[in-house]
C-alpha cells in the first residue's frame, strides 16, 4: 500500500527504529482490565476530509489509549498513497488516517468507542453504522 | 439490548468485528456498546459478531466476510494473528466494505 518492503509492527518483534508502527512516545494511561482512562488529546482534522465531515468539526478531543503509533519517519509515505493522514495530535503525530476517494475507510489511533462509557455520542461509529446500513440496502 | 423500535421486515445491519474478544477488556465491551448505541441512534437493528483473527488468516478464506455490511478492526493487540487482521483490512478495502479501525 505504501511501497514499504517490510512494513512491520514493533509489538510483533520488529526493530522499533524502522518498524511502521512503533511504541507511542506519549505517556499512556494504565490499560489493565478496565482501568479508568485519564485525559484526552486534542486531534486536529483536515478540513474537507471524511473524518472532519463525520465529526462536523476540525478539532476533537480523543481518548488516546494505545501503546503504539505510526513511525513518523514514514508519515510522509502516506502523502504518496491514497491513504491520508487527516487527524494529527499537537506534535503532528498521526491520529486518524482515511482512504481518499469517498469510501468509508477510517482508522484511528485512539479509541472513540470509550466515549460510550460516558454516554457521549460517538460520531465516527454512528457514521460507520450508517455507511454499513447504506451498503446493506444497496445489496438488496 | 435490542433497539426499542425496528422497522418490521428490515434486516438488521451486519457488522463484523475483527479481533480476539476478551470480556475483561473495557475497550472490547465498549466496542459492543458503541454499536448498540449507534443502532439506537439510527433506529436500526445492528447485529454484530466478533471474528477471531486466527480464523481468517491464510489458508482460511476471507470471503466469508462478505456477509458483513461493515467491518470494524478492534483494538487490543497483539492480535492472535496479525496476518488475519491484515487480510480482513485488505478485504474491506478491496471489496469497498465500510471499514473502521480503532
Amino acid at each position: 500500500m505504501l511501497g514499504l518492503p517490510d512494513a512491520a509492527h514493533a509489538e510483533y518483534g520488529a526493530d522499533p527504529e524502522t518498524a511502521l508502527i512503533t511504541p507511542a512516545a506519549c505517556v499512556i494511561p494504565d490499560d489493565a482490565a478496565g482501568a479508568r482512562l485519564t485525559g484526552k488529546q486534542r486531534v486536529r482534522l483536515t478540513p474537507g476530509s471524511l473524518s472532519a465531515r463525520v465529526y462536523e468539526s476540525t478539532e476533537i478531543a480523543a481518548e488516546f489509549h494505545c501503546r503504539n503509533e505510526l513511525n513518523r519517519r514514514y508519515q510522509v509515505l502516506f502523502e504518496r498513497s491514497d491513504l491520508r493522514v487527516v487527524g494529527v495530535g499537537d506534535e503532528g503525530e498521526a491520529r486518524i488516517v482515511e482512504l481518499a476517494g469517498g469510501r468509508f475507510f477510517i482508522a484511528t489511533l485512539f479509541l472513540p468507542q470509550m466515549a460510550v462509557l460516558e454516554d457521549e455520542p460517538i460520531p465516527l461509529i454512528d457514521a460507520f453504522v450508517g455507511a454499513a446500513l447504506n451498503a446493506s440496502r444497496a445489496k438488496t | 439490548m435490542a433497539p426499542a423500535a425496528r422497522i418490521v421486515g428490515v434486516k438488521p445491519v451486519q457488522i463484523g468485528i475483527i479481533g480476539d474478544y476478551d470480556p475483561e477488556y473495557a475497550m472490547h465491551r465498549a466496542t459492543n456498546a458503541a454499536l448498540e448505541a449507534a443502532g439506537r441512534g439510527l433506529d436500526a437493528g445492528v447485529d454484530y459478531e466478533w471474528v477471531t483473527t486466527d480464523s481468517i488468516a491464510p489458508p482460511d478464506d476471507p470471503r466469508r466476510l462478505t456477509r458483513f455490511d461493515g467491518l470494524w478492526a478492534a483494538p487490543g493487540g497483539p492480535y492472535r494473528s496479525l496476518d488475519g487482521a491484515l487480510t480482513s483490512i485488505r478485504f474491506a478495502r478491496e471489496r469497498d466494505i465500510p471499514f473502521v479501525g480503532t
